[in-house]
């Protein structure tokens, strides 16, 4: 067990790296920042730039910039500044996370909360009208594009029947159609999963035998059907993972939701290379982490996983 | 979907071979869907009634079913909605084409090395692939556009790096269990060179899969191509794709309900028929992998 966790460990840390340097060569390739940071209109001679890129450090070699900016994030947890409004990447970052884990959160649970219970039911009553509504519910959810939905959603609630606001973050109201938008794609996706993993329950001896010995149904189904079916869900939770931070680029989008997600657009399309920098390295640090922390769960839990390779 | 247990107790004789038929049945609705499709980006400029690029601003903001003239309404600049949805499905065709054409040939070569050098090679590419595969797609694209700027080529780039993974990992594992089987351990006793090998004797036996898998990753790939187009990543603001016109409704949305609901109305038929459709095929072509995924 030990040797699993130190490898998986070892692997996130390669693949941070590895995204590190990958993003890092990015914003290399993409422009230099001495010229951007340069006033247009002042007409800069070739010497204040020469200056300013001896400043900025960027004559020195690519491999030693790295290192460079590699130190200073690990060490001092300095992710540079944003070319717009000069102001450090970090304190940025801080404001925007909050809003992201809330709405992923929410996002997260919603989809649980609704997805696991409904893919069981549709499981216990198959081929009732119940469970054909949750198929039909779930192939839309896994194939209508979540920004579509998001906006359908803003011009419904937000503009025709004006129940809940849809711009921007604040109260639980303004959480709860971003979240709502959020959550479809992995509701979908558990409710199908919950479904098939509880119809393979149900046909194994033991809910048989419970259900010979006379166990009342309520109990079969909740008790020990559901129970075991929510453990291949646990797998299932990287791959959540990756479409709600797919999902939350999106909806943050729309809903104008002050998260990280929007930054990072917001970074791509002004060409703000430091800020894309630094969110994706956040993004893709929260995101490998948690891979990380469900790999290990799911080596305590089946322990067939952590002896093959 | 039928379970094993189905299949093992089905009838023989004459029943047998109606049943048969009836599970080969080819699925009417989603193959319809993706006809149309392919009839539409063929024949847009044909089959358009009006400019997708240009409006008539006099005729700006018509609802949809109130004349024949537009069908299906007019944006805000008096761009008909249904020429721009015909146009669109030629922008979701060539960029998916090309996206999917790209990760299908990197993701089979890379899957065929994989798999058949084994060792160090495989550990590499695997990884590369995992860590690609388990990263949000959208996050991937980012980092691209950033690179390379927007435009088509990145984004058709884009589509092909969240597509290869995927397909690379199923390669690889259908070569595993082709390479020990005696015709390719004789061909290698007998002196043949390993590409040969590769090429004449394993990629065809993983052919259906790379069919199978190929079908089913189209439906991500169109969405993929839709929501970088709607994040404005794509193509310029203005051209018709189906993910702008999403975007396009959300600057008049109090008024304008239609700009947004039809293309994504298209978007998630298509997505579906091609599900559907890439189900059916793996059905027929590969049924040990149902019970996988």
């Amino acid at each position: 067990m030990t040797r699993y966790i130190i490898r998986k460990f070892a692997e996130a840390i390669v693949t941070l790296l590895g995204l590190s340097l990958v993003v890092f060569s990015a914003v290399h390739m993409t422009g230099d920042p001495a010229r951007m940071l340069l006033p247009v209109r002042i007409d800069a001679s070739e010497e204040i730039y020469e200056q300013l890129k001896e400043e900025l450090g960027l004559n020195r070699p690519f491999m030693v910039q790295y290192l460079d900016f590699m130190r200073k994030l690990l060490t001092k947890g300095d992710f540079g500044r944003s070319v717009r409004s000069q102001k450090e990447a970090r304190h940025l970052l801080f404001e925007r996370i909050p809003a992201t884990i809330q709405l992923a959160a929410a996002g997260l649970f919603l989809s649980f909360i609704i997805g696991v219970p409904a893919g069981i039911l549709s499981a216990v009553k198959r081929d009732t009208i119940a469970d054909k509504i949750g198929k039909a519910v779930a192939i839309f959810g896994l194939a209508a594009p979540q920004f579509w939905v998001a906006i359908m959603a803003v011009i419904l609630f937000g503009a025709y029947l004006q129940w809940l606001p849809v711009y921007g973050a604040g109260g639980v109201k303004n959480l709860i159609l971003p979240a709502a938008v959020l959550a479809l794609g992995p509701l979908a996706a558990m409710m199908r999963l919950g479904r098939s993993s509880m119809l393979d329950i149900l046909d194994s001896e033991f809910i048989k035998f419970a259900r010979v010995k006379g166990m009342r149904e309520t109990i079969v189904i909740w008790k020990h059907g559901a129970r075991n079916a929510v453990i291949p869900l646990m797998t299932f939770a990287g791959l959540t993972l990756a479409a709600l931070m797919n999902g939350s680029i999106v909806v943050e989008q729309v809903f104008a939701w002050p998260g990280l997600g929007r930054m990072m657009i917001e970074g791509v399309i002004q060409r703000d290379m430091p800020l894309v920098q630094a969110t994706v390295l956040v993004s893709g640090f929260f995101y490998v982490s948690t891979a990380l922390i469900i790999d290990v769960l799911y080596g305590f839990a089946d322990p067939r996983i952590r002896d093959t390779n | 979907m039928t379970t094993l247990a189905e299949e093992g107790a089905r009838p023989r004789g004459i029943s047998a071979l109606i049943e048969q038929s009836r599970e080969l049945r080819v699925p009417w609705i989603p193959t319809t869907v993706i006809v149309v499709l392919v009839i539409l980006a063929v024949f847009a400029p044909v089959l358009a009634p009006h400019d997708p690029r240009v409006g008539v601003l006099v005729d700006a903001r018509t609802p949809p079913f109130e004349t024949w003239e537009y069908p299906l309404g007019t944006d805000f600049t008096g761009k008909d909605v249904l020429s721009r949805l015909i146009y669109g499905a030629r922008t979701s065709a060539f960029i998916s084409m090309f996206a999917l054409g790209a990760g299908v040939v990197v993701g089979t070569v890379l899957g065929l090395i994989s798999g058949y050098a084994g060792r160090w090679v495989d550990t590499i590419i695997m990884r590369v692939a995992d860590a690609t595969m388990g990263f949000p797609s959208i996050l991937l694209a980012m980092i691209i556009v950033a690179i390379v700027g927007q435009g088509l080529l990145p984004i058709i780039l884009a589509v092909a790096v969240s597509t290869w993974p995927r397909i690379a990992r199923m390669i690889r594992g259908e070569v595993l269990s082709v390479k020990d089987q005696d015709f390719v351990i004789l061909a290698r006793i007998a002196g043949v060179s390993p590409s040969i090998i590769v090429w004449r004797h394993v990629f065809p036996n993983v052919l259906n899969t790379l069919m199978v898998i190929t079908s089913l990753s189209v439906a991500g790939v169109i969405l993929t191509e839709a929501s970088l187009s709607f994040l404005g990543l794509g193509l310029p603001p203005g051209d018709p794709a189906w993910g702008i016109m999403v975007a396009e409704g959300r600057q008049s949305l109090v008024r304008m309900w239609w700009i947004s609901l039809f293309p994504g109305l298209i978007i998630t038929a298509v997505v579906m028929a091609f599900n559907f459709f890439g189900d059916w095929l793996r059905d027929t072509l590969d049924p040990k992998l149902r019970r996988v995924r």
